[in-house]
């Protein structure tokens, strides 16, 4: 196993961005993501309910991902005037990924 | 110079900023209402009508003698325009005489001013008393509503706007096409930035190499470095880009509309082959203004960047120049500046100016005064305050009167619905009907429930199961579902039983239509090229559509309801199905690469596609090897290197590999619902309405679409819950899962339907109101009940159609007889520019059972859906209701309502000037911005308003203080009440009160019932 500090960035926003920062991430070549749907809870903008069966555009969700530490810090700051305008937040920890060594 | 990775996603986080204030556009075969201002909608009604002004230049509001009308049609009651008008004073503190002035002149409909001896004097009285009035002078800075291109159009009487407008919607109408252009720009595929690059480097006017911007766009394919380049060179403030950015997509906010949705649609077919991105519109744009800047150098002596344009605006001679181009000087002075600007001595006469300006502007505000005060008995001090307090007012006039005409009809509602509320209906009924919400279903449920023991029920017409269609016939790939939702269920259509004659006189004749609707040529050719047969089409839908339509219906089988996969698909069966693809795959590679025809090795194939969509590379090139490993191989006497290269050419064009596999895999096992969905799926849409038990022993599902002739509009009168198509195949969907037994087993105790129930589907066309039940799934010992029922419900879309057509234009004066025909017409004829009325008149949204409207002349106006607050415990069905049902009728009602208010600006203007563009919208003329929004023609009638804009005004019937909680905990729905963009209103039959969310107050107001009964008597 190789043992490589990393940063895990977590953005959480309204279900009608996802496609935009999707494609954003894209740009930049982050090479993979994990994306979680209908989350709930309670922000500066109110609260959202996670089980809206029929309109996924305003629940919300999450988009993880594993990146170096340049990276991380071109996402934040990068993506800071789109969250100064949208619901959302984004949250980076020190992270440990083990990577199986492949011959 | 290459931006970074930090700067890319900055610029594109500005765009995305920029272009949240322009609604997104949907291809226009599946018209999708929406609300232009969506994106103001995190912000008051109000302030977001005062601040779209900016960017679209609309009118804020219905003018006054448009109010007036309503005013006089009792539309408007004077009690709610009093009420409104007293809050207006009570919020800017001032006294009653101001309210009652007010009430004065907005319902004082007698003409301006007749000049006589007397009215001169009191003119001039005013104008005295305006002595120390000064008009005020708009100082013109580069900011939201003025931009570069405006700057330099108003200064210097230039024409850079319309000029760079112009060359952004060449370029997106030949990007952007799907079929409709002769010719395609060079390496489409690549994307719309590299393919307009290679086009702008062979133009000599606008690429110029000694220039960095033409070398920063020979040598990066990135559109950001163009757009970041030409921010630095403008010298745009940091702070200043994203309205920067705003204004640039405003100019051409339809284009942008399309791009938006497209760049968030990356499954759209047209996507997926020629891209097309905001930031690469942005960056072309850019480029343009730079180059045209640079043109405008030479001619001003300088170049215009933003601290420089910003000082020319500051000098007083450039007010000048603005007043003059724009067209707002004073006439008498307009010659002495002509003069002055050839003399270049414009700031001399500046002061001149201002004092004819400034008397211009007592003598109209005098005017202005007289035009209030006439008649008017009552006494003013400071006529100085009387002028701002008029002004401030006539500001906030047109939302007053909104205010006042929607409490008119709230108040009407609740006395129409009160009698209804306060009684209770049980019954057992032969049948049960499911309609759509729309406001289309409201007559033909009245009219059914008229004549027949049927009840009715309300539910979004894509019936709770959100699908993909996959229409094989017509190869088309639709959303069944509102636009909020993404389907992941798909459903196959095959056709039944066709002849190979009739297919190729389908093929043939849509052909012909394909080259007539979308040829721009087609008008002066087509007779010619295809003579009779298009000649007889012509004449038989324009001089005979009532006999000619029946005949050319069985020709194109337009009826045929097509076989639908509705069942999930076994893993094994996929991965049987995908084998017998890819096997006769490799059979056609084989005959083309190596001319062999293969058979009986089927499994030689199979080993070797095994290899081919192996996780591992099983074949590999040996060295020195000449003998073939694979047993296909041996049996085609191929060498090694030969089965090597026959498997890399399978994986590199004919997509045989083990990515491709697993894409087949995960794209059939979508196919269909598994039992589980059926089940919930058929659960949610019973509980949605509150049918849980008492089932009728006939139940049916009626979907609903339009049908009309040469009208790119007509999925606009489908299903608006169904992504702008039509309903049926959702109907049939629900209809084939509860039939089942294993699934209403599945569904008790919760709902228990009888096993002598069964559940059918019908459609509803709405131009005629007339409704086919589908009979081909019914077994053939219920076919009698079937055919009766058909019988009655005929009956109620007569009656339905009849009292539509009253207010269709030339069929309200028709007799019944010939009112029918009027419309069977405007199905076929393809001269009609209103086939229906559509939605329009739509103005509220009912949420409860059918006891409490039941009976009650809505005309079309009201969505109605069905809900039952005492089978939903813990308010989860309202929120399914309000997040998605009310947001969809929301972007109807709003769609309709800025459309009606103001149509240039929101609207698409007359259908009569529309040409269909790149088969995906519409343009006015020969080159435009792309049309949004509604025509003329759904709207307005003989120039007026028919269309009245009113927020949608909902009801739902849930007690307050247990169910408002569904409101706040749904942060769209909560946005869209408390920012008044829907007005809300509880019926609590507990507290015998409607609890009103009141605006003004911003508070919750309870109405009880006996003063709703005072009111109605």
């Amino acid at each position: 196993m190789i043992m490589q500090k990393m940063k895990k960035i977590e953005i959480i926003i309204e279900g009608s961005s996802l496609e935009v920062l999707k494609r954003l991430l894209d740009k930049i070549d982050i090479p993979g993501y994990t994306i979680f749907h209908n989350l709930e809870g309670m922000g500066s903008h109110g609260f959202h309910e996670g089980h809206l069966l029929f309109n996924e555009e305003d629940a919300l969700v999450m988009l993880m991902s594993v990146v170096d530490e340049a990276k991380a810090n071109d996402i934040a700051f990068g993506l800071e005037p789109f969250l100064q305008k949208h619901s959302g937040a984004i949250f980076l920890t020190d992270t440990i990924r083990a990577k199986a060594k492949k011959d | 110079m290459i931006v970074s990775n930090k700067e890319i996603l900055y610029l594109n986080s500005l765009i995305e900023n920029a272009v949240d204030l322009f609604h997104n556009f949907w291809p226009m075969t599946s018209f999708i209402h929406h609300n232009p201002l969506h994106g103001f909608e995190n912000m008051h009604f109000e302030d977001a009508i005062n601040k779209a002004q900016n960017y679209f230049h609309n009118r804020k509001f219905l003018s006054r003698q448009e109010y007036q009308e309503f005013f006089k049609k009792g539309k408007i009651k004077p009690e709610k325009l009093q009420d409104e008008i007293e809050n207006y004073c009570q919020k800017n503190e001032e006294d009653g005489v101001y309210a009652k002035l007010y009430f004065y002149i907005l319902t004082n409909t007698s003409e301006s001013v007749i000049s006589n001896d007397k009215t001169e004097d009191f003119i001039e009285f005013l104008q005295e008393k305006l002595s120390s009035t000064c008009a005020m002078q708009k100082s013109q800075k580069l900011g939201l509503n003025f931009g570069f291109c405006d700057a330099l159009d108003n200064l210097y009487d230039t024409n850079l706007c319309e000029e760079i407008n112009q060359k952004l919607c060449k370029m997106s109408m030949r990007h952007l096409d799907e079929g409709q252009a002769v010719w395609a720009p060079p390496e489409k595929e690549k994307g719309m930035y590299f393919s307009w690059k290679r086009i702008i480097k062979k133009d000599r006017v606008f690429f110029n190499k000694s220039l960095q911007i033409c070398r920063i766009l020979t040598l990066s394919d990135k559109p950001e470095d163009i757009i970041y380049w030409v921010l630095q060179e403008l010298k745009i403030p940091k702070d200043e880009w994203e309205d920067f950015f705003v204004l640039q997509f405003a100019k051409l906010h339809g284009w942008t509309g399309f791009l938006r949705w497209r760049s968030t649609n990356q499954d759209y077919l047209y996507q997926k082959k020629y891209p097309a991105y905001l930031e690469e519109f942005l960056a072309i744009r850019l480029y343009f203004l730079y180059m045209y800047l640079k043109k405008t150098e030479k001619k001003l002596g300088y170049f215009p960047d933003f601290l420089r344009l910003e000082q020319e605006l500051a000098k007083k001679e450039s007010f000048l120049r603005i007043q003059y181009n724009s067209g707002k000087m004073v006439p008498k002075f307009i010659e002495k500046y002509e003069q002055a600007e050839k003399n270049s001595s414009l700031e001399q006469v500046y002061e001149e100016y201002m004092l004819i300006y400034n008397e211009t502007y007592k003598q109209e505000s005098a005017k202005f005064l007289f035009k209030c005060l006439k008649g008017f008995d009552g006494i003013f001090e400071d006529y100085g305050l009387l002028l701002d307090r008029l002004n401030a007012f006539e500001e906030q006039e047109g939302f007053i009167w909104l205010k006042a005409m929607e409490e008119s009809y709230i108040e009407d509602l609740m006395i129409e619905m009160l009698p209804n509320i306060q009684s209770q209906r049980l019954n057992v009924f032969d049948a049960q009907f499911f309609f759509c919400i729309d406001v289309r279903s409201e007559s033909i449920r009245r009219h059914i429930e008229n004549i027949a023991n049927i009840e009715t029920f309300g539910i979004g017409g894509f019936f709770g199961i959100p699908l993909k269609l996959i229409d094989i016939p017509k190869r088309d790939e639709s959303n069944l579902c509102p636009a909020v939702v993404k389907p992941k269920n798909v459903v196959y259509k095959f056709e039944e039983g066709e002849g190979k004659e009739s297919i190729k006189l389908k093929k043939a004749l849509r052909h012909i239509y394909h080259d007539l609707k979308y040829n721009t040529m087609s008008a002066y050719i087509m007779v010619e090229t295809i003579g009779l047969l298009f000649g007889f089409d012509f004449f038989g839908k324009t001089i005979l559509p009532n006999l000619y339509m029946p005949f050319r219906k069985k020709v194109f089988n337009e009826e045929n309801s097509g076989k639908l996969l509705i069942d999930k698909y076994p893993k094994d069966e996929i991965l049987e199905r995908i084998k017998l693809l890819q096997r006769e795959i490799v059979k056609v590679a084989l005959k083309e690469k190596y001319e062999l025809n293969v058979e009986n090795l089927d499994d030689e194939i199979d080993e070797f596609l095994q290899m081919a969509t192996s996780h591992e590379d099983v074949l590999r090139l040996e060295k020195g090897r000449i003998k073939p490993i694979s047993r296909l191989a041996i049996s085609l006497n191929l060498l090694h290197y030969e089965e090597v290269e026959f498997l890399r050419i399978l994986k590199q064009q004919y997509q045989i590999s083990y990515f491709h596999k697993h894409r087949h895999i995960e794209k059939l096992s979508k196919v269909g619902f598994t039992f589980k969905e059926q089940v919930f799926y058929a659960k949610n849409a019973l509980k949605l309405t509150g049918l849980t038990k008492s089932f009728a022993p006939i139940v049916v599902f009626c979907g609903h679409e339009s049908k009309s002739e040469n009208n790119p509009y007509e999925s606009a009168l489908d299903c608006g819950a169904c992504g702008g198509k039509s309903s049926d195949t959702n109907g049939r969907v629900l209809t084939y899962i509860l039939n089942k037994p294993e699934i209403r087993e599945a569904l008790k105790p919760d709902i228990d339907i009888p096993k002598n129930t069964i559940f059918v589907a019908a459609l509803h066309n709405t131009v005629t109101d007339k409704i086919k039940i589908h009979t081909y799934a019914i077994p053939k010992d219920r076919l009698p009940e079937i055919m009766s029922l058909q019988k009655k419900i005929d009956l109620a879309s007569a009656n339905s159609a009849l009292e539509r057509a009253k207010r269709l234009p030339l069929a309200d004066k028709l007799n019944d007889k010939k009112a029918l025909k009027f419309i069977e017409r405007n199905l076929h004829d393809w001269s009609q520019p209103r086939p229906e009325w559509g939605l329009a008149t739509n103005h509220s949204f009912i949420i409860g059972p059918r006891d409490i409207s039941q009976g009650i002349k809505f005309k079309n106006r009201v969505f109605l859906h069905s809900y039952d607050y005492k089978k939903d415990k813990i308010g989860y069905y309202l929120e399914i209701i309000l997040s998605a049902p009310l947001v969809i009728g929301e972007w109807i009602n709003m769609e309709h309502f800025f459309s009606a208010l103001d149509n240039k600006a929101f609207g698409s203007e007359s259908k009569v000037y529309h040409n269909v563009v790149g088969r995906f919208g519409v343009i006015s003329g020969n080159m435009s911005d792309l049309r949004t929004g509604l025509a003329a023609q759904s709207v307005h009638l003989k120039g007026k308003v028919y269309h009245e804009p009113l927020r949608l005004m909902t009801f739902i019937d849930a007690p307050f203080y247990e169910y408002r909680i569904a409101i706040d905990k749904i942060r769209k729905v909560s946005e869209l009440v408390y920012n008044e963009w829907v007005k809300m209103i509880f019926i609590d039959r507990k507290e015998e009160a409607f609890f009103y969310y009141h605006g003004n107050s911003k508070r919750w107001k309870k109405i009880e019932f006996c003063k709703i009964e005072e009111k109605s008597l």
